[in-house]
């Protein structure tokens, strides 16, 4: 008997013995499966600030876990040894949601990420772990490309506490050609995060000749503000090449630049540069008096001047998880 | 009942019967939350030192 599989837009339908398109969700005599629940293929404690992650506890660590599978198969992943891996051709280690919970507070981590691969395909994993998380006082978060059903989307937001989405593109083409996914499922899951109350953060990595047109920016930098609002941080990231592109070079620091510079003009708030050493495009400013108000280098925190969430010169509120 | 009157009706259950017994092996069970499977396919290897910042992006 067929199965099929209603937890991503893909809605893969699955012969017996076989895996969806995420490779981790098999159809076993008619019932669907998850090989990878608790199996890890990486855990590591990091900077929050390298998910990236600017406006959630800065200056913390965060526990961060994977396992393998993605149901996107972008051309330019930089993780794809993992997230393009079967199940049967890798190696991990068994850690349970209450293994993992304990080992977070163990290690005074005061977050836990999912991240590294693709969140949304260990999603019982994730589901469990984020309840028993939450009721220890540990916050979650996803680093995500958003590509999920409503439904289960919403289910599981109820216990997350921040997000990073990575908005590959901001055309079908872009999605469907280099993604193998489409636009509006990940637009749409952006939305309904914001409006669950979910601290949203987008990324775009800017891939040279493929979407780092000045005209695509724009058009993705005015979709953020009229959706998610002027106050979501967007970082620009620099690409480099991975996968199945290795002929593209990498982003330059100028055209992450541009990017920024026209995010400013679009009237976004706190827009940032990653994987390329960028000295203002990493620091966080006041969108009311200019100042600085958060200055990093690489995932470090140099100092952090807010007070209780505000800016200690002209009192604005600064959006994010600050304790 | 004249006898091409009997083989319509002799068809028309012969083919209600057939739609009905193959029913339940077409129809697709759907899911959204997958159950468990206890054994890993890959190879399970011990926890390492998670200290360290992880290799991978994200």
């Amino acid at each position: 008997m067929k199965v099929q599989c209603e937890l991503c837009p893909k809605m893969c339908l699955i012969e017996q013995s076989q895996s969806g398109d995420c490779r981790v969700r098999i159809n076993i005599d008619g019932v669907l499966r998850t090989v990878v629940y608790g199996y890890l293929c990486s855990a590591n404690i990091d900077p929050v600030e390298k998910k990236p992650l600017f406006h959630f506890l800065p200056g913390t660590a965060i526990f961060s876990v994977a396992t393998v599978g993605c149901n996107l198969h972008c051309k330019n992943c930089q993780n794809w040894e993992i997230s393009q891996a079967n199940p049967e051709e890798s190696e991990a280690f068994f850690c349970p949601p209450e293994k993992l919970v304990a080992l977070a507070k163990q290690r005074n981590c005061p977050s836990l990420a999912y991240t590294y691969t693709e969140p949304l395909v260990y999603y019982e994993y994730t589901y469990d772990t984020s309840k028993l998380a939450r009721e220890a006082g540990i916050r979650n978060v996803l680093v995500t490309a958003g590509y999920i059903n409503e439904e289960p989307w919403r289910r599981l937001l109820k216990y997350v506490d921040a997000i990073t989405l990575d908005l590959k593109g901001i055309t079908e083409e872009f999605y469907r050609d280099i993604c193998s996914a489409t636009l509006k499922p990940v637009q749409n899951a952006l939305v309904v995060a914001k409006s669950c109350g979910v601290e949203v953060e987008v990324s775009n990595l800017v891939i040279p000749t493929l979407n780092d047109k000045p005209e695509e920016i724009r058009e993705l930098v005015r979709w953020v503000r009229a959706n998610l609002g002027r106050e979501t941080p967007l970082h620009f990231l620099g690409f480099i090449p991975r996968y199945k592109m290795l002929r593209l070079p990498p982003t330059s620091l100028e055209t992450l630049e541009t990017a920024r510079n026209i995010a400013m003009e679009e009237g976004l708030e706190y827009v940032y540069i990653g994987n390329v050493s960028s000295k203002q495009g990493q620091n966080t400013y006041c969108p009311g008096c200019k100042k600085l108000l958060i200055e990093r280098s690489g995932y470090t925190i140099l100092q952090n001047r807010l007070k209780d969430g505000r800016c200690p010169d002209c009192g604005k509120e600064i959006y994010g998880v600050w304790k | 009942m004249t006898r091409r009157k009997f083989i319509k009706v002799l068809a028309k259950t012969g083919a209600v019967i057939v739609v009905g017994v193959s029913w339940p092996a077409r129809v697709t069970r759907k899911f959204v939350r997958a159950i468990r499977l206890k054994d890993y396919p890959g190879s399970v290897r011990p926890l390492g030192d998670v200290s360290k910042q992880g290799k991978w992006s994200g």
